[in-house]
């Protein structure tokens, strides 16, 4: 049996899939230790989760978008971060002597720590943001930016030279939670990685939601912009709403926000946060999205289409990618008025093809093996990995 | 040559956007194009591609911003298009 050291960021997207893989790992009879935010980790990975504390704030979102996004997220997070954890995962290290460390992608700390000790490590890719370098092509800089990143990550740390790996992509093992129907360009994916796809897990249930709202006689719409992109997606919520207002006679809406955030809304929208994403899918008929990989992979594994507004990140590589496999459209957030989203919206729900590639491409998605394959992988590395192992603590 | 009018690009970008009037009355010369605006990749490709039409084939949006720098990324203006449409870049 082998000791595995989970390492993410306090992201909810990011840290789901995670929670995923370690329930697999724990019920074949393997040791899983989350080094991170007791608090923020807490509710995600469950009671039995063990974990070695490492306080840290939740993340609130960033106020930047587009290209300065990408500067924040590394300049004001992911290098941040890295400062600030280093010192807690090697104490996790030391005290639970893991046999492989799995970590984000975006969690640097991880593999800076990992080549310290002489640990072996493994890379999950929870977002689409870096697995195939998409600026690599198109802004090749931005791309040079992002390594000097990392160099400085890397020295900041105390260590010596360069690191002698792109910080992240272990030369292990990348597993991939993001199917290839979503990728911009799978040839671009490193060697060794393992495209598992959809890593999804049980979610508490919401004994509170009002299911017997749904009208059976009506299709129904879930609207959700993700957790962290409230006030970025402030502008769009009225527009949708405009959207979808005519449509009571044959809809109904579910949209994802704070209560009280929303006025005035017709009888037909609900407004709710949190809702139960996965039990409300199976009576969905179209999702909007910002496209994060989550709703995008849970949406296409229970057949929905997707109108997809991508507001930054990966989004637009998602939103891309679910037009161009036909299982929804992307549209502007900023400049998609409410004419042009509801007719975006009727196109959906009126064409049977975008289901159909929805439920197609959602087959193919769970082909990966999901959590599952991603632990197989992972325990198989693990013990690869045993003899050979030594610390320097 | 002269930077192009900036009315000319002011409605190139419109067009792509697929905004209104009112939008593109409140595009300035110094509006950056990234960080005020959010056009996006897609977006992106399609101005490069009417600005081709427009002034010619040595205009290449597409290969300018990917001689950018990260920090130039963030800064492009409104007025630097006007201007690489006018053969100044």
């Amino acid at each position: 049996m082998s000791r595995f050291l989970f390492l993410s960021l306090p992201l909810t997207g990011h840290v789901n899939p995670m929670v995923a893989v370690a329930k697999v790992l724990l019920a074949r009879g393997h040791e899983v230790l989350w080094a991170g935010s007791e608090s923020f980790l807490r509710p995600l990975a469950g009671p039995a989760a063990v974990i070695h504390p490492i306080p840290l704030r939740a993340h609130r979102g960033q106020a930047e978008r587009g290209i300065d996004a990408t500067r924040s997220r590394w300049e004001g997070y992911i290098l941040p971060h890295a400062k600030y954890t280093r010192k807690g995962v090697e104490a996790a290290v030391e005290a639970f002597r893991p046999d492989l460390l799995v970590v984000d992608q975006h969690a640097i700390a991880g593999p800076i720590v990992a080549h310290r000790l002489g640990l072996p490590w493994a890379t999950v890719a929870t977002t689409a943001m870096e697995l195939t370098r998409p600026f690599a092509r198109g802004l090749p800089k931005v791309e040079d930016w992002i390594q000097q990143q990392m160099r400085t990550a890397w020295s900041a740390a105390g260590l010596d030279g360069t690191p002698p790996w792109d910080l992240r992509f272990s030369p292990d093992l990348v597993i991939s939670f993001i199917g290839e129907d979503l990728l911009d360009d799978p040839s671009q994916l490193p060697p060794n990685t393992v495209v598992v796809g959809p890593s999804l897990a049980e979610r508490a249930p919401d004994p509170d939601f009002p299911f017997d709202w749904l009208d059976p006689a009506r299709q129904h719409v879930l609207i959700t912009m993700g957790t962290l992109n409230m006030d970025q997606a402030a502008h769009f919520y009225p527009r949708i709403l405009q959207a979808v207002e005519p449509l009571g006679d044959r809809l109904q809406a579910v949209v994802v926000a704070p209560q009280g955030t929303i006025t005035g809304e017709p009888g037909h929208v609900l407004v709710r946060r949190p809702v139960p994403v996965l039990d409300l899918l199976p009576h969905m008929d179209a999702v909007v999205s910002h496209g994060g990989l989550n709703t995008v992979s849970e949406s296409l594994v229970h057949g929905v289409p997707l109108l997809v507004t991508p507001i930054k990140g990966d989004q637009a590589l998602m939103a891309s990618a679910v037009a161009r496999v036909g299982a929804g459209l992307r549209v502007s957030i900023d400049h998609s008025r409410p004419v042009a989203l509801r007719t975006a919206l009727l196109d959906l729900l009126d064409d049977p093809r975008y289901a159909e590639a929805a439920r197609a491409t959602g087959k193919r998605l769970l082909a990966g093996g999901g959590a599952d394959a991603a632990a197989t992988a992972l325990i198989q590395l693990a013990s690869a990995g045993i003899s050979s192992q030594t610390y320097d603590v | 040559m002269a930077a192009a009018p900036h009315q000319e690009i002011v409605e190139l970008l419109r067009q792509v956007t697929g905004e209104d009037e009112t939008w593109a009355a409140g595009v300035t010369p110094s509006t950056r194009v990234d960080t005020d605006l959010f056009i996006d990749s897609l977006e992106l490709v399609a101005l490069s591609e009417a600005m081709r039409q427009r002034y010619g084939d040595r205009v290449d949006l597409a290969a300018h911003v990917a001689g950018l720098e990260l920090p130039e990324l963030i800064e492009l203006t409104v007025a630097d298009l006007a201007e690489l449409a006018g053969g100044n870049s």
